[in-house]
């Protein structure tokens, strides 16, 4: 515990490296559908302090708890929260993730509405075992008669330029494999807002991670009132023709940059596709795309062995089989802990991944 | 055996202002009045052991050790990129052999997009 508070300075409060960010990816703000109603310029940490906003003006039961959130939490995300709705709706908790799951699972068995925050997804693991073995298995081992549907727990995720190897890790994979748990990973503010009040409206379990590094850096106008964005849907992109390209989070800005450099260096056009719910994944949606295309490229930060990429290959491998032109690519970290140092070298990034597209065309 | 619990009396990094969540006062009494380092100094001046010049001396080396230490590392070079594989295992696994040398033949031919200066050579080790 003594170590982890030490790490924890690292990136207190992080501010976002812009420089990283920008030789990393671009971040292209999207525009809401009208539907949605009137906007407010909000970057990602806002849009889900004013998902949550939306969750507990709505519900009475929805309460937030977790580390230092009733301050505003170390990334500002339940800024305001408790001045707007009492120490009894929005409050801190001892530092202990087990303890945090296992009162959300009791909130939520209870009938109530549990948001709760892990201060960061590297350190999630004490939780495993109350959200692998209870939250994830209460419906199923109770035949319905309980669960802990009401159930969210966000936490911050993913590489930020300087984390090592406490603050950058990506564990999706490891929800993925938990039947019982939906795993959502939004790409930017509109997305969160919308897929955040999903999960804390939906009668499952969500693990939702926010990746950090777009808390500052991704900037959007953001619908101002209450819209959800259904889950276990995949979002299109970019319309393509030649190689299908999948990924969620922070990578979807790489995967979007390289599918404009292929298109300029190589003249093949890939249909970019964000998973955004990694479980259940919408197979339809990147099986409909390959079956067109012939060619896949995964790609996401987390190590390469049994990471999420493996899953969709494989599906898609038995699916597409006649479809697939060239054998279907992963790019992702490497099987290492997150470096620090050599985080350059470690990360999927765009040269990577343009290089697999380039082995996909050229199969 | 001497417990010491301890007060961090700084902010928690750079980026902290903990006044959002503690008390100017709360820190003022930690660090002027219960401070377990400054007490331990009283006590050892007390005793005859410690005193004013010594504290001035040892903390103009202290500050120099410090500095020479940090010039030193900043003329040192990262490791070389292929050590971002040592020490996962006692051994390289087959599978971490074969990345490394994807990584390797990947940076080898597109070294202009990595920062490889700032590391020691590659493949030298």
């Amino acid at each position: 515990m003594i170590v982890k508070r030490g790490l924890r300075s690292v990136l207190y409060a992080l501010r976002t490296d812009a420089r990283y960010a920008s030789t990393r990816f671009t971040f292209v703000p999207e525009v809401a559908p009208d539907e949605y109603g009137p906007t407010t310029k909000l970057n990602l940490f806002q849009s889900i302090n004013s998902a949550m906003d939306v969750a507990l003006s709505t519900d009475k039961t929805a309460i937030i708890f977790g580390e230092d959130v009733a301050f505003g939490g170390v990334f500002r995300a339940t800024i305001n929260l408790q001045e707007k709705y009492g120490k009894d709706r929005v409050f801190n908790t001892p530092l202990c993730e087990q303890g945090i799951a296992g009162f959300g699972i009791g909130v939520a068995a209870a009938g109530s509405t549990a948001i709760a925050e892990i201060q960061f997804a590297d350190y999630i693991f004490p939780a495993f075992d109350q959200l692998v073995n209870e939250a994830a298995k209460y419906r199923y081992r109770s035949g319905d008669q309980f669960d802990s549907g009401s159930l969210t727990v966000r936490s911050p995720y993913g590489a930020v330029g300087h984390g090592a190897l406490y603050h950058s890790q990506s564990p999706e994979a490891y929800f993925a494999h938990t039947a019982g748990l939906k795993v959502v990973i939004p790409r930017g503010p509109i997305q969160a807002k919308g897929l955040l009040l999903s999960c804390i409206r939906d009668k499952n379990p969500c693990v939702f991670f926010e990746p950090k590094i777009l808390y500052r850096s991704a900037v959007e106008n953001v619908p101002s009132g209450d819209y959800t964005v259904p889950l276990g849907k995949a979002d299109i992109l970019r319309k393509g023709t030649d190689v299908t390209v999948v990924g969620y989070g922070t990578q979807i800005h790489v995967l979007k940059e390289v599918a404009d450099m292929a298109q300029e260096k190589l003249g093949v056009s890939c249909e970019v596709i964000d998973l955004q719910t990694i479980l259940p994944w919408d197979a339809q949606a990147v099986c409909e795309s390959v079956v067109k295309t012939g060619r896949l490229l995964v790609s996401h930060e987390a190590p390469l062995t049994n990471g999420f990429a493996s899953e969709i290959a494989s599906y898609v491998q038995k699916e597409c089989f006649l479809n697939l032109e060239a054998p279907i690519e992963r790019v992702c970290g490497w099987d290492t802990p997150f470096p620090h140092s050599m985080e350059a070298f470690y990360l999927p990034d765009k040269w990577r991944c343009l290089d697999a597209v380039k082995r996909l065309s050229k199969y | 055996m001497p417990e010491e619990p301890p007060y961090r009396i700084e902010h928690h990094s750079t980026s902290d202002d903990s006044s959002a969540y503690r008390s100017v006062d709360e820190v003022k009494y930690w660090d002027k009045e219960d401070n377990p380092i400054a007490r331990f100094r009283r006590y050892i001046t007390q005793k005859g052991y410690w005193n004013d010049e010594k504290e001035t001396q040892w903390k103009d080396q202290a500050k120099k050790q410090v500095m020479q230490a940090f010039q030193r590392a900043e003329h040192k070079k990262k490791p070389s990129p292929e050590e971002l594989f040592n020490d996962v295992y006692d051994e390289l696994p087959w599978h971490l052999q074969k990345q490394r040398k994807e990584m390797m033949d990947f940076v080898r031919s597109n070294p202009e997009h990595y920062p490889l200066k700032e590391h020691a050579k590659m493949g030298a080790a």
